[in-house]
């Protein structure tokens, strides 16, 4: 590499290698299992003088395509390759604005930049796209850094949705920022949602339901997993203005009252869709970043059509558990790995059911220590022992299991704490954890298989998060879980209000 | 001293190579540690020597002594004897001690060695003399008072620090053990006598507010560097005790009632001093005290302790600082009545480290520890006079009153009593009417009401002889105005002016630089020989206004001796020095090309000017020299191109290289190597000021894109385009920006592309202006309108409102982007490439092709929109130097109109089978 980083910004040098490193040694037997036991971690040794700041992932003609904050689009060849390999970096486009979103159809990439939706092709087929194509640019756009644009995969219907940051934390000054807008196959657009206040990130479920991160801030006490349904607000006021704009999603909502709580205020304001997972702050994260579904059917491990979302600072991805309840999103999060090189930004599942983080720190710092990063994570066919799911019931939580737990261990009431808090709806800037409670687990009954432990709880509370640390529960094996702690966002109860 | 004058020429000769003669007094510096005579530093200097001429030297002294404010000067002497005006007494009482007022007035010579104040008293009987002296010491004493307070030692040890280094000892002397006092050094007297520590802060803040004369020069110090300066001077001063206290012992996590607790002992203390402990754990302290406000208004209060501390003003708990913790700080604001508080401050330690800070601040009063207004009882302490307690006594005062306006203290003294100026009643021949010269204040011998002023022989001889000139009339020429002036205000103590004056040897070492290697030029103020030829006029006169800080490596500063003082400087300064002696030659490219090579010439691959001057915010890469961007306002240009070829004439000794040595180029390759031609280029560049273009080499934290060999994209924020900017470099030198929103050719420039590092450090907030020469703003709006008739004007609103749709672009087989938008049902592509320019122009021509599957009528092109467009030959002149040539089936019925104030180029558009082209070049 005697090329100049200058150099590197121009097309006509395809094919540098890259080399695939093994972030860790071979594991060694060990006491206690590690994350790197069941999900292997390799980090991508990316070529010095070019700074990779992951923005955006896609599987894009038989190879890895990922865009960068710095605006450039490069493919890697031989990217599932099991060892370290010759992968290979191409440039495939240069010179784009902060491309935070990558999807493909009929041998089109589409990437989502600050400005607009465009789609890039190389029709000569030599490595270089020689068409970018404005798809869409109705938004407004001011120069401010803060209005990011993160753009999601093809919807069913053949639209991306794009969510647009608002100007700093507390204005919109150009349309549409602070919404979620759906661009349709046609380029037009079409206002979804309001009330996004600085998203991290947007992905659907397996379901192809749109979820995206919002990050903590003015009316969102901490991080948090949204669903966007169409013609919901999402919680932030800030954007409410360019209901002036269009009629897409009906009349604006009523104002939030400030200090007030998320469960108190959406029974008054119909469209006010709570978030589907509160990330507590400074436990799971503190900038929820990427969104992604494992539809790999078992490819990745145990957790299909779970989400997986990544957390900038804390260089993690994180796991989700959804279930509906009174027809609204709510579930649990989960720890899932630590360790990625860098911010975890980008994160995006290949056909082989590997996982691709992409990473930055730039102007925001976090916990690996790299500037910039690529790692693969894989499944390594070891189950670990992790709660499977947690799901609420009208007297309690049903946890499941990824093994059959040690009986005894699992119906000690002694096994767990459970502690439940909620965050202030404000405009202010973020929240503390507020009105605490301890509930109490009366008893717990785990299933015949051992898969299940069913616990039932007196106190539980509406609205808060309901943080359940399960310590003493071990395998039937005899090992401690792997992360045993979990958090349910318990908007809603299920049956507790059959009228709804 | 001859080790250490040897040791001084060395640096002058040798090192610093100044051909210029430093002269000094004679008197041996050991000598000079207690003058007998009035110390006037430039009659010292320079007069106070064999063969010294007589007449100017009394001349100086007739200003410095202020003998015009009794003796009225008349004709062409009262222009150049202006009085030093003394310092203004209106709130002397607030600024100086009673007790110091008293002595200074009995005997201002054994006071203050060196004073030119007179003796006003003598010749006098003994009665009358402490009659009179106690009458004005009473008058004086009325017009405020003074609260004592000290400096903390961190504050003492920077205030040494900076006494050391901004200037103030090239006229004072230093103030460190071992350095012995240099001649010529304007007396302090009894500093820390005189002043309270907040009188000298208030003082050293501006003492232009209350010495308007400008001897002692504001040096424009923030309020903590004032404090500084003055705790320094009060390093040795212990006040008196001012509060009282009682002490406990016992262990209290939480400050107790210490009103049921038995004191161990109790007394006063000066200041919330926790020196009063018997040991150093386990103790608590009640301080009270009273404060003497002299304003209503709010008061903030600071309580700072390690551990547990309350602030109570009037039995009212204010600040509550309780607690085991370390030093920790609490502030409260509280609304006080002028008149007297109770203050107390309850204060405990367990153990560890003990600590305990009381401060405030309020209505003019800046913030300060709050013992130096404390008292120990509601009584504010009397003045103590000569032992006694000083009782105010108005009789006497008014006495004092008529002895101000008697004995001359008015003609020189400000003081405005009940608002009106105390006149001075005292009645003195005029200047030219004195003919016995040694007599009265010129006798040897103090002469019973008649100021004294010890002179010594060769300032009375001096004086004299001064006066016996204004009968055969004396020189007045501007060289012996400026000579004066620059004796009078001492500034020859710095500089040196037609080999006169400059840092004497024993003063040498207190002049310092932060840059080291630039030997002496780098801490010795500049010479001013032909300083009004160098400096323009609005530079000279601002820094005789106002002082000056341009030479960012220089410790000593160059403070502020006001316009009233020097201001007649400037024409004296002109007449002399001025030169006008350079043909400014014509140049032929357009301005924007000229300051291109002036910026070339400024960076690291043309003249490298940016190694030793800093640009704006940017730091040179070698020594950090006078700032590049603000040259043009600070030079005159014709003295600039002197200097450019030859600077070691005008400095010597300077570092700086000639960029043009003796009128040769160096760099021959740029503007066919013509001297005249270059140096217009570096002066226009220079002209820009902060808004000329960064020199190359300049920004070490800087992306610099350089399109190598085939172009670069760079979509991102663009200053002066909308935020959809799509930025074009290309190999060949020229780069563009479009505008995606409004489908605009928006900016084209030449030479350095673009410096990515605003958008890809931290955040990447804000816009960033291209980073090469020759901007050129082209016309924004939708390219296309169609108009009723050639009299409509261009349509404003959004491109998106007027059906535009931008659709991206496409590379050709160079790898250029080719834009695409689409107008209603109009489909455009918009290709601009490089061009090669018969002129050595920086060019772009641009081919717009349109295809339509219906005519539309009325179509027009904008081409130009711009302040004036010329029709030349062959094309079109924009602005006076962007050449644009139009070419195309509709070319020559190209029009230009006037609208909307600007001039704008249209061209109609005409379809032939469904498809029309329009072809621009654009060189410039």
């Amino acid at each position: 590499m005697t090329a100049h980083s200058l150099f590197l910004r121009t097309l006509s040098t395809p094919g540098l290698l890259i080399g695939l490193t093994m972030a860790f040694a071979p594991v060694l037997a060990q006491e206690t299992p590690v994350e790197n036991d069941y999900y292997r971690m390799d980090s991508f040794k990316l070529p010095e003088g070019l700074v990779l700041e992951i923005g955006g992932i896609e599987w894009f003609d038989e190879k890895l395509a990922f865009s960068t904050r710095r605006g450039d689009i490069y493919t890697v060849e031989n990217a599932l390759a099991e060892t370290i390999g010759d992968a290979k970096l191409n440039p495939f486009a240069i010179g784009l604005h902060e491309v935070l979103g990558l999807t493909q159809k009929d041998g089109w990439l589409y990437a989502t930049q600050r400005g607009e939706v465009s789609r890039l092709k190389d029709e000569d087929s030599d490595g270089n796209a020689d068409i970018i194509e404005t798809v869409c640019d109705k938004w407004g756009i001011t120069g401010d850094y803060h209005e990011y644009a993160f753009g999601s995969k093809f919807d069913k219907n053949g639209n991306i949705w794009v969510v647009l940051c608002l100007t700093g934390s507390f204005n919109s000054n150009a349309p549409y920022r602070g919404w979620c807008v759906r661009v349709t196959p046609d380029g037009e657009m079409i206002p979804t949602c309001s009330g996004i206040r600085s998203p991290g990130g947007i992905g659907a479920n397996h379901l192809g339901e749109i979820f995206y991160t919002d990050n903590q801030g003015p009316w969102n006490g901490t991080c948090s997993l949204k669903h966007l349904r169409p013609g919901s607000f999402q919680g932030h006021p800030g954007g409410n203005t360019w209901y002036d704009l269009t009629s897409t999603i009906g009349p604006k909502p009523v104002e939030p009252v400030s200090g007030s709580r998320m469960m108190v205020e959406q029974p008054k304001i119909p469209e006010l869709v709570p978030p589907a997972i509160y990330f507590p702050y400074k436990k799971m994260g503190q900038s929820a970043s990427g969104v992604a579904c494992d539809v790999s059917s078992g490819k990745f491990g145990p957790f299909t059509n779970q989400l997986f979302v990544g957390d900038q600072t804390f260089s993690t991805v994180m796991r989700c558990h959804l279930e509906m309840v009174n027809g609204y999103y709510q579930g649990a999060c989960f720890p899932f790995r630590s360790g990625f090189g860098s911010g975890s930004l980008a994160v995006q599942f290949t056909p082989d059911g590997s996982m691709f983080v992409g990473g930055t720190n730039r102007g925001w710092g976090s916990r690996g220590n790299k500037p910039y990063a690529l790692d693969r994570l894989r499944w390594t066919g070891k189950v670990p022992f992790e709660i499977h799911e947690m799901k609420a019931r009208l007297d309690g939580f049903e946890l499941t299991f990824t093994q059959p737990v040690d009986r005894d261990s699992a119906s000690n009431t002694e096994s767990y704490k459970l502690e439940t808090y909620a965050y202030i709806y404000q405009g202010a800037y973020g929240s503390p954890e507020v009105d605490h409670t301890t509930p109490t687990i009366d008893r717990i009954v785990v299933s015949e298989d051992g898969q299940a432990a069913r616990l039932y709880v007196t106190g539980l509370q509406q609205g808060h998060v309901h943080e359940l640390h399960c310590d003493g529960v071990k395998s039937k094996a005899g090992l401690p879980l792997l992360h045993s702690v979990a958090y349910y966002t318990l908007n809603f109860i299920p049956g507790a209000d059959d009228s709804k | 001293m001859p080790v250490l004058r040897q040791h001084f020429w060395c640096i002058v000769l040798v090192t610093l190579s100044m051909p210029f003669l430093i002269l000094h007094g004679s008197h041996d510096l050991a000598a000079a540690a207690s003058p007998e005579h009035p110390v006037v530093p430039g009659f010292d200097r320079i007069y106070a020597v064999d063969n010294a001429d007589a007449v100017e030297g009394g001349w100086l002294l007739l200003t410095e002594l202020n003998c015009v404010s009794c003796h009225q000067a008349e004709g062409p002497a009262a222009s150049q004897l202006k009085p030093k005006q003394a310092p203004i007494l209106d709130a002397v009482g607030s600024r100086v001690e009673v007790e110091w007022l008293q002595k200074y007035l009995a005997s201002p010579h054994s006071s203050k060695p060196g004073t030119t104040m007179p003796d006003l008293f003598a010749g006098l009987d003994e009665a009358t003399k402490q009659h009179q002296i106690t009458a004005l010491t009473h008058f004086l004493a009325q017009t405020g008072s003074i609260a004592d307070a000290t400096g903390d030692s961190a504050a003492v040890t920077r205030g040494e620090q900076l006494f050391h280094t901004i200037g103030c000892v090239a006229c004072h002397a230093p103030i460190r053990e071992g350095v012995a006092t240099p001649a010529n050094s304007v007396p302090f007297g009894a500093i820390a006598d005189k002043y309270s520590l907040n009188s000298l802060t208030a003082f050293m803040k501006n003492p232009l507010a209350v010495r308007p004369s400008g001897r002692m020069p504001n040096f424009k110090l923030d309020d903590k560097q004032a404090r500084d300066i003055a705790s320094f001077f009060f390093r040795d001063k212990k006040i008196a005790a001012n509060v009282n206290f009682t002490y406990y012992e016992g262990n209290w996590p939480m400050v107790p009632d210490f009103g049921t607790l038995k004191p161990k002992t109790k007394g006063h203390a000066s200041g919330f001093d926790l020196g009063v402990r018997q040991r150093n754990d386990s103790f608590g302290i009640r301080f009270t005290g009273f404060i003497h406000l002299p304003k209503e208004g709010e008061y903030q209060f600071f309580l700072g302790s390690d551990d547990g501390s309350q602030l109570s003003i009037d039995g009212k708990q204010i600040i509550d600082n309780d607690g085991v913790h370390p030093h920790n700080m609490k502030d409260a604001r509280v609304r006080l009545t002028a008149g007297v508080h109770k203050v107390q401050v309850d204060y405990c330690e367990v153990g560890g480290e003990e600590s305990l800070s009381v401060e405030f601040q309020g209505p003019g009063l800046p913030r300060q520890p709050l013992a130096s207004v404390t008292a120990i009882s509601e009584q504010i302490p009397k003045k103590e006079v000569e032992g006694a307690v000083f009782t105010f006594d108005e009789s006497l005062a008014k006495q004092g009153q008529q002895t101000f306006s008697s004995i001359g203290c008015a003609s020189c003294h400000h003081l405005k009593f009940n608002n009106q100026h105390v006149q001075s009643t005292a009645v003195a021949k005029k200047l030219g009417d004195l003919s016995n010269l040694d007599a009265g204040c010129l006798a040897a011998a103090p002469v019973k009401g008649v100021p004294h002023y010890r002179l010594s022989d060769a300032q009375r001889n001096q004086m004299a002889a001064a006066l016996k000139s204004l009968q055969t009339g004396a020189d007045h020429s501007p060289d012996k105005s400026i000579h004066r002036t620059l004796a009078q205000f001492n500034c020859f103590a710095c500089h040196t002016r037609d080999k006169i004056g400059g840092v004497e040897p024993a003063r040498d070492e207190f002049f310092t630089t932060t840059m080291k290697e630039m030997g002496d030029e780098g801490r010795i103020p500049p010479a001013l020989d032909g300083v009004a030829d160098k400096l323009t006029e609005k530079w000279l006169k601002g820094i005789l206004d106002n002082g000056v800080k341009d030479r960012p490596y220089m410790l000593t500063m160059m403070p502020q001796f006001g316009g009233g003082n020097v201001g007649h400087l400037l024409a004296a300064l002109q007449a002399v020095d001025l030169k006008t002696s350079v043909e400014f030659a014509e140049y032929s490219l357009p301005d924007a090309k000229m300051k291109a090579v002036g910026r070339h010439f400024a960076g690291e691959k043309g003249l490298g000017c940016i190694k030793c001057h800093t640009f704006d915010k940017f730091k040179a890469t070698g020594i950090q020299s006078i700032d590049l961007t603000i040259m043009s306002q600070r030079l005159r240009k014709d003295w600039f191109f002197r200097y450019m070829e030859n600077p070691q004439k005008y400095r010597p000794g300077t570092r700086m290289p000639a960029p043009w040595p003796f009128g040769q180029a160096t760099i021959r390759d740029v503007l066919d190597g013509n001297v005249e031609q270059q140096m217009q280029a570096g002066w226009l560049f220079l002209e820009d000021g902060t808004k000329a273009g960064i020199p190359v080499g300049l920004n070490p934290g800087g992306i610099v894109l350089k399109p190598e060999t085939t172009p670069i994209v760079y979509r991102n924020f663009i200053e002066g385009v909308s935020p959809r900017g799509i930025a074009v470099g290309y190999p060949e030198g020229v780069h563009l920006c479009f505008d995606a929103e409004t489908m605009s050719l928006a900016l084209i420039w030449e030479n350095d592309f673009i410096d990515a590092s605003k958008h890809w450090n931290g955040r990447g907030q804000g816009f960033q202006r291209p980073l090469g020469d020759n901007v050129y703003d082209l016309v924004r709006g939708v390219p296309f309108a169609t108009l009723e008739n050639t009299a409509s004007t261009w349509p404003t609103d959004s491109t998106a409102q007027q059906g535009y749709r931008f659709l991206g672009y496409r590379f050709n087989s160079s790898r250029q982007p080719v834009f695409r938008y689409s107008a209603g049902r109009i489909a455009v592509t918009d290709a601009i490439v490089p061009r090669r320019s018969d002129k050595q122009l920086a060019s772009f021509e641009r081919t717009l092709t349109l295809e339509s599957p219906s005519p539309v009528d009325g179509l027009y092109y904008r081409a130009a929109s711009a302040s004036k467009i010329d029709n030349v030959a062959g094309g079109f002149v924009l602005d006076g130097h962007m050449n644009l040539t139009l070419s195309g089936a509709a070319a020559k019925d190209a029009i230009i109109r006037q609208s909307g104030g600007k001039t704008e180029l249209l061209l109609p558009v005409k379809f032939a089978d469904g498809r029309t082209q329009i072809s621009l070049v654009y060189e410039w």
